[in-house]
């Protein structure tokens, strides 16, 4: 019912939201740079209201997995957020790795720990480690701080900031069920079942997957090789 | 609940202290190990055999001055010998020491602790980029392309005995070493993997032979040049832990974990439970003072052989430091990439043949079975 | 035991595919064979190209085989390999509905003749390549594998019937094109064009994969029959299915080129080398419609909604004016081409906008026209092209009747198939998919439609005149005409024919393409 404390935890919601997204796209648009600063401040402290508001509203006892979702999902829209909008790239591929942090916390939270895992053995431990290589060698090649620079990015801000709207406006009227058809767990974890669905009903994605990686392998050779 | 987590604090807490004596004195032991093999007397003046040393050492690693270059990336630089240092301490919990004593025993240890190795790599990436010097940056490097490189064979090494038991519980891994499920013809495949293994595992911790993110001839000491004081103590700290993780991951795997060693047929785990106690009381839920006895005794039984296979492991480590020399840099990727790679994916295979022609042994048979219900009509 | 994931004779239907692959391998190994020893290194361009030649007419024979089976037989499909049964549980109305079964892959009509056109295209593109690598000082016989491999991601993409072998297979045809492009190091145009489409096709690929993520949250299946099951069946309102359609649908026409997300197609069909923009221009547009086809046709039976058909429409109708008008003034040929492939792809879309059960025919019947004259032409382009050049301008042309009557007489009848001239194969297509869009009622589009292609023309007939009018401009550079290359004049006569004697009598390709129904459920 709409008791005070329920109005105000709506409001700061609400107004959390407006803040943080506007102070986003101004993020995006500004140049100046204590400006800058100033809006990334408004913004986290924007979306800090709006994940309180949101915490208070949905679990009144903050319970515990809420606030890990919670927690996560800070790390996974930070991290975003920061990947765009740093200017150094490596500290942008390692706000991209707290991003994907952040995911892999997601799969624990819905019991799927070998997805979460292989997240942060593959894309973590592999694949982002490759990236900072990448630009830690680049750096040292052309002998100067890669900066990120995107003169597009008011552009790209009005798409994502419209796309993000049509999302969350769907999610918002949408009535939200489980929709999965989560396989039953036999074996009491789910890796025995990630493992049935990728060799039986997957078997051919996951098969040509690996004529696929075959192909990249052998195309970043004929890239790299010297005639 | 509250008492649930107040005994995984506790746990945990034992867990660090336990693990910062052992690291200690696992530098103690090397240093006399080394002396021993070089035909010197290493540290032998503060306490009785020195035995008081790794203690100075600490205290001169926290009084020594803090120096903080001024163009370093700061944040990452105070973060990088944290992620070293606590990624090798959260591998060892995911290690069960003994029948019954552990922190935790998840259905996915294999995958977390290969998570870990991998994340531990970027204490030294931050520590090597943050820093703002060459060799730093020249370790970090190298340290990043070693490790993508020999986490292949590590992670080929751990699946021989996962694909054979089916599981990726550590104790279910554990388990196949009990005389009731051991077949001798495991041997063929778990030797040779358990070999891969401590190689691949030898270079993912950057010890002697593969140390080159922080050879002292080329680099002054790598990624960790411009730490000082306890900062830089944090990554011998991780260095160590990370080693000795590696070495009870590869007991649990290869040297049959905490049990007792079988002789002829009669399972010293189960004979010392005869002693103690009923042994199908050992297993079953029950209460009293002799279980608790019993269990005491088992787990403290277990726990020493565990503790001792470890170490005969870390020694081996430490034996290999004390002859071997170097690689030099384009050896190790050859070998990682042209050796234990292949060697990894035909032991894989091996594996595989071994599941599909004895479906009879060990757990992976089991396991087919159970989940043979998943294929689609 | 349980009952195998896959038979031995469900393998067998598979057969153009393995056999793509397996010739791959085979590529592969002899060319390292060949490398052994610096004075083989001539020999592997020559095996590798006979190899890869060897492997496609194999795959063909085996298609023909297939096509053959299902004759024979006399049923839809042959195999529907990798089941998933629903109906999903997430369908409220779940009680009353029926039990359905439908494959991760479905090798039926429609996928074995879109089989057959992707070997023909790789056989056609081979004998294109061989000459192309001499003349151009390239010892890169590792491209074969890399064509071969994208070719049979094409295969795939026609028989999958899940957002999740649809996106693989399509990142199968695309990731060898990234490479490909690249091909000459020591062309900067090579280099950009490969840089354009990689960093453009991996952001498609993005949109694909995020609204098929979407999909499966709302359907929790990734299968067409199940997404087409949901839409029917849900009584919820599905506004995120809706969304991750239209993602998929957006990353879909980033490999179509549909117009508002064309912006990589003129730098990367110029850039690249000739032998890749045709096998780009006829094989990839093939394989990306044929998957579009089984989306619309297959996924989406709400396409009487009429949200579908007109977001396809307004795409078609962007695509085909600006591909036409940004194509009047180019001068570059390659270049040209490609914003008429633009317009092109508009033109097929319109057929896909109408969604009948007979635009699988129409579609599949204008992409031969359009392949077969987007094949030829390159041919011709990447023989007359001057050294080091890689690409024809218009004023290079001029009076090219006189100085090379066949090649200039091949030029024109494949240019004006592509302008849809009567008794050629495009005007057989035009036709087709035109009024199958009529007879869905798109009058106004089928009206815009036809306006534009009497816009082409103009550009179209830009080539002709200087072929045949326009006498040489004075300082315009000289075209050094070589002796054609016998694999060229194969292509060009393999082209030119098939064009107009398609066009002429196309009753009996009609008659096989109107076989090619899908599957359906």
């Amino acid at each position: 019912m709409a008791t005070p404390v329920v109005i105000f935890f709506s409001y700061l919601l609400v107004a959390g939201l407006l803040v943080g997204v506007s102070s986003l796209i101004l993020l995006a648009i500004a140049r100046f740079r204590p400006y800058r600063r100033f809006l990334a401040t408004l913004a986290v402290l924007g979306f800090v209201a709006f994940v309180w508001g949101m915490c208070a509203l949905t679990q009144p006892g903050y319970r515990l997995l809420v606030c890990y979702f919670w927690l996560f999902t800070a790390a996974v829209v930070g991290g975003g957020v920061g990947c765009v909008t740093m200017r150094n790239v490596f500290h942008a591929a390692l706000m991209l790795i707290l991003s994907l942090l952040g995911v892999a916390g997601y799969f624990i939270l819905v019991n799927a720990e070998f997805l979460a895992m292989v997240q942060v053995i593959i894309y973590i431990g592999g694949i982002m480690v490759l990236f900072l290589f990448g630009i830690m060698v680049s750096q040292n090649i052309i002998g100067t701080q890669l900066k990120q620079n995107t003169p597009q990015s008011p552009w790209a801000a009005i798409c994502a900031g419209v796309l993000f709207m049509v999302m969350f406006f769907t999610g918002l009227f949408m009535t939200l069920k489980p929709t999965l058809t989560v396989t039953p767990d036999v074996l009491g974890n789910n890796t025995g079942s990630v493992g049935w669905s990728l060799m039986a009903t997957y078997a051919l994605p996951f098969e040509v997957a690996s004529v696929l990686l075959l192909m990249a392998m052998l195309g970043a050779i004929i890239l790299v090789r010297k005639d | 609940m509250p008492q649930d987590i107040l005994l995984i604090l506790v746990r945990g807490v034992i867990l660090v202290v336990v693990c910062l004596t052992a690291f200690a004195y696992l530098t103690y032991l090397e240093r006399r190990v080394l002396s021993w093999f070089q035909w010197r007397v290493g540290p032998n003046r503060v306490g009785p055999w020195g035995l008081f040393q790794p203690i100075a050492d600490g205290v001169k690693a926290i009084l020594k001055q803090e120096l903080i270059p001024r163009r370093a990336d700061k944040v990452l630089y105070l973060i990088a010998p944290i992620i070293s240092f606590s990624a090798a301490f959260t591998m060892f919990s995911l290690i069960p020491v003994g029948e019954r004593v552990f922190l935790t025993d998840l259905p996915i240890a294999v995958l977390v602790f290969l998570g870990l190795s991998s994340l531990a790599a970027y204490g030294v990436i931050l520590a090597g980029w943050s820093s703002q010097n060459r060799y730093s940056f020249m370790g970090a490097l190298r340290s990043i392309a070693q490790v993508i490189s020999y986490e292949l064979g590590l992670g080929l090494a751990l699946m021989v005995p996962v694909m054979i038991v089916g599981s990726l519980k550590i104790t279910d891994i554990g388990n196949i070493y009990r005389a009731e499920t051991w077949h001798p013809a495991y041997l063929f495949v778990l030797l040779p993997a358990g070999v891969l293994f401590l190689v691949s595992a030898m270079a993912e911790t950057a010890r002697i032979p593969f140390d080159l993110p922080e050879c002292e001839s080329e680099l002054v000491t790598g990624f960790h040049t411009e730490y000082s004081s306890l900062k830089y103590a944090m990554f011998p700290m991780g260095e160590y832990m990370g080693m000795s993780a590696m070495c009870a991951i590869a007991v649990h795997f290869f040297l049959g974990g905490y049990l007792l060693p079988a002789i002829g047929g009669v399972d010293l785990t189960n004979w010392v439970g005869l002693i103690v106690g009923n042994p199908d009381a050992v297993w079953g839920p029950q209460e009293g003072y002799w279980t608790v006895v019993s269990l005491s005794a088992l787990g403290l039984s277990t726990t020493l052989t565990f503790v001792a296979k470890t170490l005969f492991l870390i020694l081996i480590f430490m034996w290999i430091r004390a002859t071997e020399p170097r690689f030099r840099y384009d050896q190790l990727m050859q070998f990682g990439w042209k050796v234990l790679l292949p060697a990894g994916l035909v032991l894989v295979f091996l594996a595989a043949l071994f599941v599909v022609l004895m479906p009879d042994l060990g757990g992976g048979a089991q396991s087919t079975m159970e989940v043979s219900m998943y294929v689609p009509r | 035991m349980s009952q195998p994931v896959i038979t031995l004779q469900q393998i067998s239907y598979l057969g153009p595919v393995l056999v793509i692959v397996l010739t791959v391998l085979v590529l592969l190994m002899t060319d390292v064979i060949c490398r052994l020893r610096p004075s083989r290194q001539g020999l592997s361009l020559l095996t590798g190209f006979g190899v890869a030649l060897g492997g496609s007419i194999v795959a063909l024979v085996y298609s023909i085989f297939l096509w053959h089976r299902l004759t024979v037989l006399k049923v839809g499909k042959l195999a529907e390999l990798f089941p998933v049964n629903g109906p999903p549980r997430s369908v409220s109305a779940m009680e009353t509905s029926p039990v359905w079964s439908s494959g991760t892959l479905v090798v039926d009509y429609f996928a074995v003749f879109v089989c057959l056109l992707v070997c023909g295209v790789l056989i056609l593109v081979c004998f294109n390549f061989k000459p192309y690598l001499r003349i151009n000082k390239l010892h890169r016989s590792e491209l074969f594998p890399l064509l071969l491999l994208s070719a049979s991601g094409m295969m795939l993409l026609s028989m999958s019937r899940d957002l999740l072998s649809t996106f693989i297979s399509i990142e199968i045809v695309s990731l060898p094109l990234y490479v490909l492009c690249g091909l000459n190091e020591r062309s900067r145009a090579n280099q950009e064009s490969s840089l354009k489409y990689f960093l453009l096709g991996a952001f498609g690929s993005g949109f694909f994969i995020y609204g098929a993520s979407l999909v499966y949250g709302a359907v929790g299946h990734m299968n067409y029959a199940a997404i087409a099951y949901f839409a029917k069946h849900s009584l919820e309102s599905s506004s995120i299915l809706m969304i991750g359609l239209a993602l998929v649908g957006a990353g879909l026409a980033f490999k179509l080129a549909l117009v508002p997300f064309h912006a990589w197609v003129p730098d990367v069909y110029q850039g690249a080398p000739t032998p890749v923009t045709a096998f780009m221009a006829a094989g990839v547009k093939l394989a990306v419609f044929a998957a579009a086809l089984r989306l619309v046709l297959e996924a989406f039976p709400l396409m009487d909604l009429s949200f579908w058909r007109g977001s396809i429409s307004l795409l078609a109708a962007l695509s085909m004016v600006v591909g036409n008008l940004l194509a009047l003034h180019q001068m570059s040929a390659k270049r040209l081409l490609a914003y008429s492939a633009i317009a092109h792809t508009g033109y097929i879309a319109v057929g896909l906008a109408s969604g009948l059960s007979t635009s699988a025919t129409s579609i599949l019947i204008y992409l031969v026209g359009y392949a077969l004259a987007g094949l030829g032409a390159f041919t011709l382009i990447s023989y007359l092209a001057p050294d080091g050049q890689d690409d024809i301008y218009l004023d290079e042309m001029h009076e090219l009747s006189k100085r090379a009557p066949v090649s200039a007489l091949a030029f024109a009848i494949l240019m004006l198939s592509m302008a849809g001239f009567p008794l050629t194969l495009g005007f057989v297509g035009k036709l087709m998919v035109f009024s199958d869009a009529w007879r869905a009622g798109l009058y106004g589009l089928v009206i815009f439609a036809v306006l534009n292609s009497v816009i082409s023309v103009y550009y179209y007939l830009r080539f002709i005149l200087a072929m045949y009018m326009q006498p040489k401009a004075p300082g315009a550079a000289e075209l050094v005409l070589k002796r054609m290359p016998g694999t060229y004049i194969l292509t060009g006569i393999i082209t030119v024919v098939l064009t107009l004697l398609l066009g002429v009598i196309p009753h009996m390709l009609i008659a096989w393409a109107q076989s090619c129904q899908l599957a359906g459920l």
